[in-house]
């Protein structure tokens, strides 16, 4: 009992500390602020006029939109975060750049999509090996080739 | 693919065009769902919020340091359950090995006993099992915590990670980045140790006080 006792406390802290770092080093990345829009105590989007005038606030060096959400599987509880890339943003490509060793940004700006190791495990457990159907927000189906 | 050694902020990512992204998430051009700030010189970042706070309103302006604690504090709860439940078990540990010395009919006080009757002083009786009670728990606690590296490391974790990180949404596949904290392990093992030999110690020095003749009973 005293064996299985330091085994599971050393465990859980040698899970916490191995998050943790990975947190760290993807925070690393990260830029320093991320401005939101707040209204009745709710997130929105927010204009892209408000970036240039950031960008003229003394001590910015930088300031880009970004566009991301959860997209929920529709046949179940499932969800993914869609991240969208825009390839004149510097600091977004660098991050998926230090992500990648190898990619095609010809294939991957034409219907392509990088999914992570956890997306890739659950489109595989349901079929959707080389590519999956999104639905629009308004209407219509968008398919999306998986990048290996 | 993304890595899995990239960890588990990356664990339910996908990144696509951006006007695919837009399309598909409903946001029309001219809208971002946020805007990220570059501040080179540290020195700058609080002028910076002050320049923001005081010009927007219904802005909500969060620093990397912000977003760094709320992870931690994610994890310290996550952590903070188990390790709750492992105290909670190594009080419970600590009792069974008082009540061993402790029990009228138990082997470890005959033996207390028998050396009292030898002529051991209680110096001696308590310097033994202080010695005992060290190497024992010592040699546990470095198999123990060897054992929980390699489970961690090199095995993944497998069923633990689960247990520890939910399986709500899409399954967690990532691998650990291995971490060793010399701290940790000494915050352990002072932990372990000193528990066992006091739940040793206390209840031997109780029996050496009686006479050697009622332990042996």
């Amino acid at each position: 009992m005293f064996a299985l006792l330091i085994f599971g406390v050393s465990a859980t802290f040698f899970v916490k500390s191995s998050i943790l770092h990975q947190t760290q080093n993807a925070l690393a990345m990260q830029p320093e602020f991320i401005v939101q829009s707040i209204k009745g105590g709710q997130t929105q989007l927010i204009d892209e006029e408000l970036i240039y005038e950031f960008e003229s606030i003394f001590g910015v060096n930088g300031a880009s939109g970004r566009v991301y959400g959860r997209y929920f599987h529709p046949m179940g509880e499932y969800y993914f975060w869609i991240v969208g890339v825009d390839p004149f943003d510097h600091i977004l490509v660098g991050q998926i750049k230090s992500l990648f060793d190898e990619i095609d940004m010809n294939a991957f700006l034409n219907n392509g999509m990088i999914i992570s190791s956890g997306v890739q495990e659950f489109f595989k457990q349901n079929h959707y090996e080389k590519s999956y159907n999104f639905f629009y927000m308004k209407e219509g189906i968008k398919k999306l080739i998986s990048l290996m | 693919m993304i890595d899995p050694k990239h960890g588990i902020t990356t664990n339910d990512i996908i990144y696509m065009p951006i006007h695919l992204a837009r399309e598909i998430l409903g946001i029309e051009e001219g809208k971002f769902s946020d805007i990220v700030l570059r501040v080179d010189n540290d020195l700058e970042f609080e002028m910076v919020e002050h320049a923001i706070y005081s010009k927007y309103k219904n802005i909500k302006l969060i620093s990397k340091e912000r977003l760094e604690r709320l992870y931690q504090n994610s994890y310290d709860f996550r952590s903070g359950l188990f390790l709750t439940l492992s105290i909670l078990g190594l009080v419970v540990f600590a009792f069974m090995l008082y009540f061993k010395y402790s029990h009228t009919k138990s082997s470890a006080k005959k033996e207390v006993g028998i050396l009292r009757a030898l002529g051991w002083s209680i110096k001696e009786v308590l310097k033994l099992k202080l010695l005992e009670s060290f190497f024992v728990a010592s040699f546990t606690f470095m198999v123990a915590f060897i054992a929980a590296f390699v489970y961690i490391y090199l095995f993944d974790g497998v069923f633990f990670k689960d247990i520890f990180l939910g399986f709500e949404n899409i399954p967690v596949v990532f691998d650990f980045t291995p971490v060793f904290e010399i701290s940790l392990f000494v915050k352990l093992y002072l932990l372990f140790v000193t528990t066992y030999c006091a739940a040793v110690l206390v209840p031997v020095w109780r029996l050496c006080i009686t006479s050697a003749k009622e332990a042996m009973k």
